[in-house]
């Protein structure tokens, strides 16, 4: 039996809720026995090992003749976990940690001979301390609990996307784990107000991002996803680099390093969280305030330097040389936000369709407050042959002088929002059915949607005609309207996530599919010479250009004695620009998987 | 994704509750009220379970649960096979249920569709567990009777909504103890079969110890229910039952 039932049954019983209560009652009942015998150290232990192999079904390749980077077909992990949980209390103190061992892929270079002694080199491993609190019930007054430490504070209804979900920086590095949230030290408080309402208060005294998965290191690479809200200055700088790589100039542009800014660690970047929850009328209402920030990071700062010195593209893009190169480092901070939550879940009674159980439904939603956010672009001195331009600040305004008007704005101090809204029920004993809406996946930052705002996300950043045009039609004149092609899609998209659960074999045998269905298309913005003005084309998510969609099946074999098998796999369809098809999100695996648990 | 681990705790939630002393009748309804009179007597109950699935040409598979009951409220915890171990279940009423999933450390509000799962292939279901009042569904008649048992026949009363429409139930006479359920269905075809034995008494309250359900046209599909501990009456706090417990 576990701690907390082992508590529960011989202590519970005994423990009045109110203080003066509970001194008579101390008194009054014959409670010494039993709360002795709840004051006795108990502890509780689990355990898990896993094995993962996973297998990349395409290479995938992000970037253009002069610099790539790929994500090979072939072995994508190889994991072996232990997971620890221990559980050890006294009373209503306990202490809890969860601890997962994971050893993990390998290295395909080692630095130099030396570092084959470090098992670390040729067998990378790492721990995660998902967990690792002390929880103290009653603390202090009837009725409040605290629990301090490393924890998971998990608050949202939605199934695996949740957006009041704020306090635990996203876990990204395990594509089939999605929605996971990484621990982090935090200081909770609740007080139950009745058993049905409580007040919750948390504080994060540190920030801690998001992590992401391998294939996120590909980024980089996507040079032409230029994160500004102004479209002309997108356009405009797009154009210019385009003329930088044309024959009169022969400068590419790369990404040659990123560096990401944590928040110090004082007072004003702790980050807080209040809630209200209760039930009214058997359905749960949680109200949720969060001030922190966003665990994703946004540029701030592009410094972009001329490298000379010839430059040759990689051979499978026919040795493309340049005469330099113009890097840019790349600075990412965390933006600060303010999250209003909004967690509802319920059951919709279906009786008035005959004999029928309830549906299940829930619905948590956000109203997201960015604080704006903007990058600085600053250039060292650049001789590019016909251009020549002065070290300094980028002139923003294109009035010619260099440093002019504000920086481009790359998050708007505009209000949006977020929500999941849920619906599942079970069919015929087997086959249980998950539907949901979510409105803005953890990693969409921003307003622009179809209720709020028209800012843009870049998928893709394209030159109509050829550079030397570029450089004479667009970046000459400080004008990239007429040369930009871009794929955009909204800022918060929407998706459609279908589950369907099939049992078999006195339910021993499991067959899940889950879907993600892009719902939100693609906009196709570009000059047409024969209008005179940009256009925009709507590609729809059902046509080609649009359609974006991973599909997860699984197969899962439990023997009833801890010991489950699974093999699936997870498709991402969709072109290079899309959501799914991007490369960055790591493209299609299958997967086979044991578990044991005792 | 474990909700489905759920429906054995509701089903065991909802039954399991005890007996009394027996008192002849000559109607079959008022024995079928003797019956609930005394299944409904005890104000909380405490049982662990070890549930053993069988099924033909597979091992036997087992399952560990402690169960906890205090008026229309239910707290169910299992405590095996390992890898459900710590999920816990809540039954406030029947259509607020909560499930506390430890993988995900999260506790999540379910629906009543969700008692229509089954859970590890184990036979015993919400539909013949969820009866705790055979009155309130049936009319009965007596079959039968000898000086042990009474055998009573259950058809489904007109505006109700039963699970089944008929049940045959066999009573211990002496204490009103149910022994034997058989579940038709609208065919009138034997779905499945139920017993109940080894009853043991807390004063005036009593309850099986062993309990079995066959599922008839699948060949040796049967599940075994052996008490392993058995609390009756002692105080169970409103504390227990809510969503504050679950989380901890």
């Amino acid at each position: 039996m576990s701690l907390r039932a082992r508590g529960d049954e011989r202590c519970r019983a005994a423990r009045p809720r109110r203080a003066l209560v509970a001194a008579l009652a101390t008194l009054a009942c014959s409670s010494v026995a039993s709360r002795a015998e709840a004051d006795e150290f108990a502890w509780d232990a689990s355990f898990r090992v896993e094995s993962d192999v996973r297998f990349r079904l395409e290479t995938r390749a992000v970037g253009d003749a002069y610099a790539s980077q790929s994500v090979i077909a072939g072995v994508e992990r190889n994991q072996n976990l232990l997971g620890v949980r221990l559980e050890a209390g006294i009373g209503d103190v306990k202490a809890v940690a969860q601890v997962d061992g994971v050893i993990f892929g390998y290295q395909t270079e080692i630095e130099n001979i030396g570092l084959l002694t470090r098992p670390e080199e040729t067998q990378p491993w790492r721990l995660d301390i998902n967990e690792l609190y002390i929880d103290v019930r009653e603390f202090v007054f009837d009725g409040l609990d605290v629990r301090l430490g490393q924890q998971i504070a998990a608050f949202g209804v939605g199934d695996q996307f949740n957006p009041t979900n704020n306090l635990n920086p996203d876990d990204l590095r395990d594509p089939l784990l999605f929605g996971k949230l990484a621990g982090n030290f935090m200081a909770r408080a609740d007080y139950w107000v009745t058993e049905d309402f409580r007040l919750t208060g948390v504080l994060v005294p540190l920030f801690r991002p998001a992590m992401l998965p391998p294939s996120a290191s590909l980024g980089p690479a996507a040079i032409d996803r230029l994160p500004f809200l102004d479209e002309s200055v997108r356009w405009r700088v797009a154009s210019e680099r385009y003329a930088a790589e044309s024959p009169l100039a022969r400068h590419p542009t790369q990404i040659s390093g990123t560096r990401v800014v944590l928040p110090d660690a004082s007072f004003e970047n702790m980050q807080a969280a209040f809630r209200l929850a209760g039930t009214v009328a058997e359905q749960d209402v949680a109200l949720s305030y969060y001030v922190g920030r966003h665990d994703f990071p946004v540029p701030i700062a592009n410094a972009t330097r001329q490298v000379p010195g010839a430059f040759c593209g990689a051979p499978s893009f026919g040795l493309l040389c340049a005469d330099g190169r113009l890097l840019t480092d790349v600075t990412l901070a965390y933006p600060q936000m303010h999250v209003y939550g909004l967690n509802t879940s319920g059951e919709i009674p279906l009786s008035f369709l005959g004999d029928l159980p309830g549906l299940g439904w829930r619905l948590e939603a956000a109203l997201v407050v960015p604080r704006e956010q903007r990058i600085s672009l600053t250039n060292g001195n650049f001789d590019l042959g016909l251009i020549q331009i002065p070290e300094g600040e980028y002139d923003y305004d294109g009035d010619g002088r260099p440093g002019g008007g504000k920086p481009p704005l790359v998050v708007r101090d505009q209000a949006y929002l977020k929500w999941v809204l849920g619906l599942d029920y079970t069919f015929a004993s087997s086959v249980y059915v998950n539907a949901q809406w979510v409105h803005g996946l953890p990693d969409e930052f921003g307003a622009g949607d179809w209720l709020i705002g028209d800012d843009v996300e870049l998928r893709r950043g394209t030159l109509d005609g050829d550079r030397t045009g570029a450089a004479i039609r667009c970046a000459l004149p400080r004008d990239g309207t007429t040369c930009i092609r871009e794929m955009v899609r909204p800022r918060q998209a929407d998706y459609l996530v279908l589950g369907v659960d099939l049992r078999f074999l006195d339910d021993q045998l499991l067959t899940r599919v889950f879907t993600i269905l892009d719902l939100s298309g693609y906009g196709e913005s570009y000059y047409d010479p024969e209008l005179g003005y940009r256009r925009t084309d709507h590609h729809a998510f059902f046509t080609p250009e649009g359609f974006s969609a991973v599909v997860y099946p699984e197969v899962s074999y439990n023997f009833g004695n801890g010991l489950e098998l699974s093999s699936g796999a997870l498709l991402q369809f969709g072109k290079s620009y899309t959501k799914f098809g991007d490369p960055t999100a790591g493209g299609s695996v299958a997967f086979a998987r044991a578990r044991f648990s005792l | 994704m474990k909700r489905t681990l759920q429906s054995l705790a509701i089903a065991l939630g909802l039954s399991f509750v005890s007996i009394a002393p027996a008192q002849a009748d000559a109607t079959g309804d008022a024995a079928l009220a003797k019956v609930d009179e005394a299944t409904n007597r005890a104000k909380t109950q405490y049982l662990e379970y070890e549930a053993t699935v069988k099924a033909a040409e597979k091992a036997d598979r087992k399952v560990e649960l402690a169960v906890w009951l205090k008026g229309d409220k239910r707290l169910s915890e299992f405590l095996g096979p390992a890898d459900v171990k710590g999920t816990k279940v809540l039954i406030l009423s029947p259509t607020q249920m909560y499930v506390y999933l430890p993988a995900f450390g999260k506790v999540r509000r379910i629906a009543s569709h969700t008692t229509d799962q089954g859970f590890m292939g184990m036979h015993f279901s919400q539909d013949e567990l969820s009866i705790t009042r055979y009155a309130a569904l049936y009319e009965a008649t007596i079959a039968k009777q000898d000086d042990k048992t009474i055998d009573l026949v259950l058809t489904a009363k007109k505006d109700a909504k039963p699970p089944y429409p008929k049940i045959e139930l066999k009573v211990e006479k002496a204490r009103n103890l149910p022994v034997e359920m058989r579940y038709f269905g609208e065919s009138g075809k034997l779905l499945k079969t139920e017993t109940r034995g080894a009853y043991t008494c807390e004063k005036d309250v009593c309850a099986p110890s062993e309990l079995s359900m066959t599922e008839h046209g699948k060949a040796g599909a049967k599940t075994l229910l052996n008490r392993r501990k058995w609390k009756v009456n002692e105080a169970l706090s409103d504390d227990l039952f809510s969503k504050r417990n679950l989380e901890k």
